[in-house]
């Protein structure tokens, strides 16, 4: 092929470019942005939503029902960012549950929040099996805690009210975690995992400020969820719903997106529109459907 | 011509034991035909019967096969037969490597003082491993052959039953009593340990789907590549590439060849069998991975001397000791003859071939790779289109388009494994395949299901095959 004086300057070649490539990789590496990014993934039937501020914390609400978590990950990460600053799990049900296994696995994780009831599964023990083997900080969440972000930012938790660490629930829905993502003052999202209508009426009774931008429908737009009353207080512009297509639950239902409708809502679907990508303004708070890749 | 009558008798023999449960009394009078035969070769005809030599062999080991064939189906009721439907409970070990799925998986699990293995269908979690003994209790049944979407059926029952798995337990509840005391066990569970170590290196540096694509390529363990990937790899004709086959191995074996290549032919020769071994073992040696293997040394022979005759002769050498040791893979174990075909066209395809490639460049040994390729396709397609019915029509550029950097994308699989910067390389590498393979299978016309292609077609074809080759070589 090459004779061998050649041959060896080729390979030297190669090295070089190498080298240059992966220094310019770790440059790139640490670039902030003036944006953030929320996008809920496209994984079939389950959630998972991936949260990105400017400089580059990454947060995962639930990793969806299977490994495909994996493969939308690097769409939006840079793929050789291995890391992950905070998986949140909702409820340990399979569906929001296992793709997080799935990442605690292969990326280092920095930080859980959970709200730790009891649930009997192989899942769940293999998930705080895992926590455990890798020393993974777990923090129970509570109402009124918040996770600090760049840019006067936070993730804050709604619910649970109490701590259910180490307690059973009745309806493991009980015990969700819900959050809401407020960026420069302005209330972003409220994502909400299973929530069902006597959690929403608790947290309306309450007088929780709910208001959001965006919606994440609860418990993919099953008629449990999403009461009148609760869409009202909330207000959102746009209403995602994390659903396979043609999954056996026959989620969303017909009175759910009923619901949405007539209020207005601009209703988007992973299972129509793939990953949902939103970025939002640093300063104000804005927040900006990216259109460009389902119209 | 004495050797082919034993071989083709051998194959034929065991191919009807198999089928059919030949009766031993019959598969026995064969065998005593042959001996008279052989006598009266010998007394009355002085050896000079040319036809009577050859049906003494033909009648001795197609009886023998037969026979070795039908024994090897065990008897017609197993003790646990009357058990099927009812619910059981069984200790006993996980005799082979976890087959991990995308939501479940399968464990070959073998009872205390049974050969009768039964494959249990659980859940991910908790984990179990090879050498683990376990209690189960579930619902013994009997595996069931299904209709593939080509509209072929699927003989499950037979490819389960050819490494002894016979039953089938769903959603198992099990009971952990820890690993066995064997050190046999837990020498070769060491070794899976090793090839799991492996893999988690990979997907801690690399995202899916490109990480298990680097482990199927790298050694054949597609654990965790989506099913809609799989999908798409059948669909281009590339499956060979993410599943262990003689392949991967080749290419080891070809890669030390070369780093060898200063030494004399048999030092090289030796040390490319060592890499098949050491690499073989690091797989698990699994029984694909052994059968594997052995096609490897015979393919390496095959191209190291180009010597056609002494090379087929160990191709059905080969075969021949696989089929002795296991007869039912003869018939049942589409990877097994899948690999026998391939590696019988790569020995006899490329010197007929060659005359016809004149026009591709030898460059970096495009012309070698093209025809090779070439042969392989044309001697497994008829197969593919009789058991599976799918026929790829973007299978050739294709494998010629990802084959060529395969080599160079193990290398840095392993590269990768010991100093993980290598991932970025892998990265290009393994996001080339995929780009190929995504856009591929997604033309309209990538694959066509052939819903008819009877046995006596597959004859013609590879007749035509024998009469073209032979045609070739008595004019040359």
């Amino acid at each position: 092929m090459f004779s061998g004086q050649k041959k060896v300057k080729w390979i030297l070649v190669f090295l070089l470019l190498f080298a240059n490539f992966l220094v310019w990789q770790s440059v790139n590496g640490d670039r902030s942005r003036d944006f953030f990014t929320l996008a809920v993934l496209d994984v079939g039937q389950g959630d998972s939503i991936f949260i990105e501020d400017t400089a580059g914390h990454q947060i995962l609400v639930d990793g969806g029902p299977d490994q495909s978590v994996l493969a939308e990950l690097p769409k939006l990460m840079s793929v050789f960012d291995r890391s992950i600053d905070l998986l949140v799990l909702t409820h340990p049900h399979a569906d929001h549950l296992t793709g997080l296994v799935e990442i605690l696995k292969r990326y280092r994780v920095s930080g859980v929040l959970e709200a730790g009831a009891i649930y009997d599964s192989a899942i769940y023990d293999e998930w705080h099996r895992l926590l455990k083997e890798k020393n993974i900080p777990v923090v129970v969440a509570r109402r009124g805690e918040r996770v600090i972000l760049a840019d006067n930012s936070r993730l804050e938790v709604l619910a649970p009210s109490v701590s259910w660490q180490d307690r059973g629930a009745k309806n493991i829905h009980d015990s969700m975690v819900v959050t809401r993502l407020i960026v420069a003052s302005s209330s972003v999202a409220l994502l909400t995992g299973d929530m069902e209508s006597d959690l929403e009426d608790r947290l309306l009774s309450d007088g929780t400020n709910l208001s959001a931008q965006i919606l994440k429908v609860g418990h993919h737009g099953s008629k449990t969820s999403t009461g009148g009353s609760f869409l009202r207080a909330v207000a959102p512009k746009f209403a995602v719903i994390s659903v396979a297509r043609e999954n056996r639950y026959g989620h969303p239902h017909p009175q759910t997106l009923g619901v949405l409708q007539n209020f207005g809502v601009e209703i988007l679907r992973t299972d129509e529109l793939g990953t949902i990508t939103f970025r939002i303004d640093k300063s104000a708070g804005v927040v900006f459907l990216e259109r460009g890749r389902f119209e | 011509m004495r050797r082919w009558t034993f071989f083709l008798s051998f194959f034929s023999g065991t191919a009807a034991g198999t089928m059919w449960r030949f009766d031993l009394a019959l598969a026995g009078a064969l065998v005593l035909a042959g001996i008279i035969f052989w006598f009266s070769h010998i007394f009355y005809y002085r050896s000079r019967s040319r036809v009577l030599f050859l049906a003494t062999i033909f009648c001795f080991t197609f009886g023998l096969a037969a026979m070795r064939g039908t024994l090897s189906l065990g008897p017609v009721s197993r003790p646990l037969d009357v058990f099927v439907g009812e619910k059981v409970q069984l200790s006993g070990l996980i005799s082979a490597e976890p087959d991990e799925r995308e939501k479940t998986v399968r464990l070959t699990f073998t009872p205390d003082h049974s050969d009768e293995k039964i494959m249990l269908v659980a859940g991910k979690y908790p984990a179990h491993f090879y050498g683990e003994r376990l209690v189960v209790r579930g619902k013994l049944d009997k595996p069931e052959n299904f209709e593939t979407d080509t509209g072929r059926e699927f003989d499950y029952i037979n490819y389960l039953a050819k490494d002894e798995v016979y039953y089938l337990i769903n959603r198992p509840e099990l009971e952990s009593l820890g690993a066995s005391g064997s050190w046999l066990v837990s020498a070769r569970g060491q070794l899976f340990r090793f090839k799991n170590f492996f893999l988690t290196r990979l997907t801690s540096v690399l995202p899916e789907p490109h990480a298990s694509l680097l482990g199927g390529i790298v050694i054949g363990a597609k654990r965790g590549l989506p099913d809609e990937w799989q999908d798409r790899f059948r669909v281009v004709g590339l499956s060979h590439v993410v599943v262990l086959s003689g392949y991967n191995i080749t290419i080891v074996s070809e890669a030390v060849l070369k780093v060898f290549a200063f030494l004399p032919m048999l030092w090289g020769l030796a040390g490319g069998a060592g890499a098949i071994l050491l690499f073989t073992l690091a797989t698990g040696a699994s029984t694909t991975a052994v059968r594997a293997a052995i096609m490897a040394l015979v393919a390496l022979l095959a191209r190291a001397t180009g010597r056609v005759y002494q090379s087929l002769d160990a191709l059905f050498l080969a075969a021949f000791l696989m089929i002795l040791i296991q007869p039912k893979v003869l018939l049942f174990d589409i990877s097994f003859q899948l690999s026998f075909l391939a590696t019988f066209g790569i020995i006899v395809g490329p010197p007929i071939l060659q005359k016809y490639f004149q026009k591709v460049p030898e460059r970096f040994g495009l012309r070698e790779m093209t025809v090779t390729t070439i042969s392989a396709q044309l001697f497994v397609l008829p197969w593919i289109l009789y058991k599976l019915g799918q026929l790829s029509l973007v299978a050739l550029p294709l494998n010629l388009l990802v084959l060529a950097f395969i080599p160079f994308t193990m290398l840095l699989g392993f590269l990768t494994f010991v100093f993980a910067p290598f991932a970025y390389l892998a990265y290009l590498f393994l996001a080339y395949d995929l780009w190929l393979v995504e856009i591929f299978a997604a033309l309209p016309f990538a694959a066509v299901n052939i819903s008819y292609f009877p046995l006596w077609l597959v004859a013609l074809v590879y007749l035509a095959y024998f009469w073209f080759g032979y045609k070739k070589r008595a004019r040359r």
